[in-house]
């Protein structure tokens, strides 16, 4: 296996130093950066968020050189794990405070969590249902969420897993090389560093 | 499903993990930075911190006790990170904006307002905007008058508002707050259970997510709260302290019972 070489972009996100201590325990090769050089280097990018989705697309397109990593990421393939708003960001678009634009990786909607009486946020430990099987997470094993909207992707493809919470809710995608969490990995023990690993050896 | 949070909260005074009884009597429990791995390994399914500290120094007399790993909140706060690979919430002397920024940024996942949000409540609103609702936790302390109504007090239960804990309850969700930890003031240290009726009447209010706090002496009080309400969460400070894996065991003690929790494991995140 060539050296690892994970970048851990930052856009300000809360989850940034939980993040880092989690693939530490993993790899000594992680940096936080959004220098232009380190993601031309980079075998794998991890990009946390946490709160809202509006500020978190304002704010990646105002410190991360966007272009250099979306070429990095869509044509020359280097994995790319989006975690909480991480993931949202992976899609066309959000209606939280309006209409905002995310990446549009992955074809798909984020919207709010549907009122069905129970109470949002959706917070805590819910379990993992595979929709598809995957070497990432074993099925039933708990993942902690903390979120008020979720991701519909358009492609029933990109869905990998998902929890119930009064109605389904998307908790892992992927497309290719192009993954996201709804819930927080760095947060879930060793359900989450299990999953990190895994990212890790893609 | 979700499942049900079992959560141990940490009583931090000048550095030291203490015992509260009644918001008045403290006693010395030792280093927090050991508590977070501890708790972390023993399952726990998140943790609480608060900060009850009147000054904002620290113990130094306490070089018995080995505190080379934290020398203040900072230290503190910035272990949390290192170790505990499960939400954290921060609470205690939390008065304005730049002090949940400070708590976000060092790997707090939420942190708890109580005073600042009757008498800041504008800030607090600000900071949901800027952090999202889910990292604000509204920390209403109550107690029980003599005309059995639900009053709220602030000031780390020393100072009274008038407030009914339900209009609070509205009140906190209204300027931005996630989540809601109520603590009953009269049941804190007591052992003798949680404020049923009180929780009861708050979770079938309330929108977000509610977690008990106070009274719990044995297991079974963990056990009632979850079964008599919809509450989401139950903290206990100390009943988590005194015995080895007691957070293991609580969630052995409820998983038996066939209460829906994480299932019961200890961890090593080596």
């Amino acid at each position: 296996m060539n050296e690892l070489n994970v970048v851990i972009l930052d856009y300000g996100s809360g989850n940034v130093a939980s993040v880092y201590s989690m693939v530490k325990r993993i790899t000594q090769n992680v940096k936080v950066s959004n220098e232009q050089a380190d993601i031309e280097q980079a075998t794998h990018f991890i990009l946390p968020g946490v709160g809202s989705f509006s500020e978190a697309a304002r704010k990646v397109n105002e410190v991360l050189p966007f272009s250099v990593l979306e070429d990095r990421v869509l044509n020359q393939g280097v994995p790319f794990l989006g975690i909480c708003v991480g993931m949202q960001l992976l899609f066309t678009s959000s209606e939280e405070f309006g209409l905002s634009k995310g990446f549009n990786w992955i074809e798909g909607e984020v919207v709010k969590i549907s009122q069905t009486g129970l109470p949002i946020p959706h917070i805590g430990w819910n379990n993992i249902i595979n929709k598809q099987e995957n070497s990432f997470i074993e099925d039933d094993m708990d993942m902690y969420f903390v979120h008020s909207y979720r991701a519909q992707p358009k492609d029933e493809s990109n869905v990998f897993s998902i929890v119930e919470y009064g109605e389904e809710i998307c908790a892992f995608v992927g497309k290719g090389n192009i993954f996201g969490t709804q819930f927080h990995p760095e947060k879930s023990q060793m359900g989450g560093k299990k999953l990190i690993s895994k990212f890790l050896e893609y | 499903m979700l499942k049900k949070r079992i959560i141990p909260v940490i009583l931090l005074k000048n550095g030291f993990i203490v015992q509260s009884k009644r918001y008045s009597e403290h006693k010395n429990l030792g280093n927090p930075i050991a508590a977070i791995k501890r708790m972390s390994e023993w399952g726990a399914d998140e943790l609480i911190y608060i900060d009850i500290s009147k000054s904002k120094y620290f113990d130094e007399s306490r070089q018995d006790l080995n505190n080379e790993e934290w020398r203040n909140l900072d230290d503190v706060y910035s272990g949390l990170s290192r170790n505990s690979f499960m939400p954290t919430c921060i609470a205690g002397g939390v008065r304005k904006h730049s002090d949940i920024e400070v708590r976000l940024k060092s790997g707090a996942d939420k942190v708890g307002v109580n005073t600042m949000l009757f008498q800041n409540p504008q800030e607090v609103k600000k900071a949901a905007l800027s952090f999202g609702v889910q990292s604000l936790v509204a920390n209403i302390d109550y107690r029980v008058d003599g005309n059995n109504q639900r009053r709220v007090y602030v000031e780390q239960g020393s100072l009274a508002t008038g407030l009914l804990l339900e209009d609070a309850v509205q009140w906190a969700i209204d300027h931005g707050c996630g989540e809601l930890l109520l603590q009953c003031i009269d049941r804190d240290g007591a052992g003798r259970g949680y404020d049923i009726e009180g929780i009861n009447a708050c979770v079938k209010q309330s929108s977000v997510p509610v977690i008990a706090l106070g009274g719990a002496g044995k297991w079974s009080h963990l056990e009632l709260v979850i079964r008599e309400t919809d509450v989401s969460a139950v903290a206990a400070a100390n009943i988590f302290q005194f015995k080895d894996q007691s957070v293991f065991l609580a969630k052995k003690y409820l998983f038996d019972k066939g209460i829906n929790v994480r299932k019961p494991q200890l961890f090593n995140m080596d």
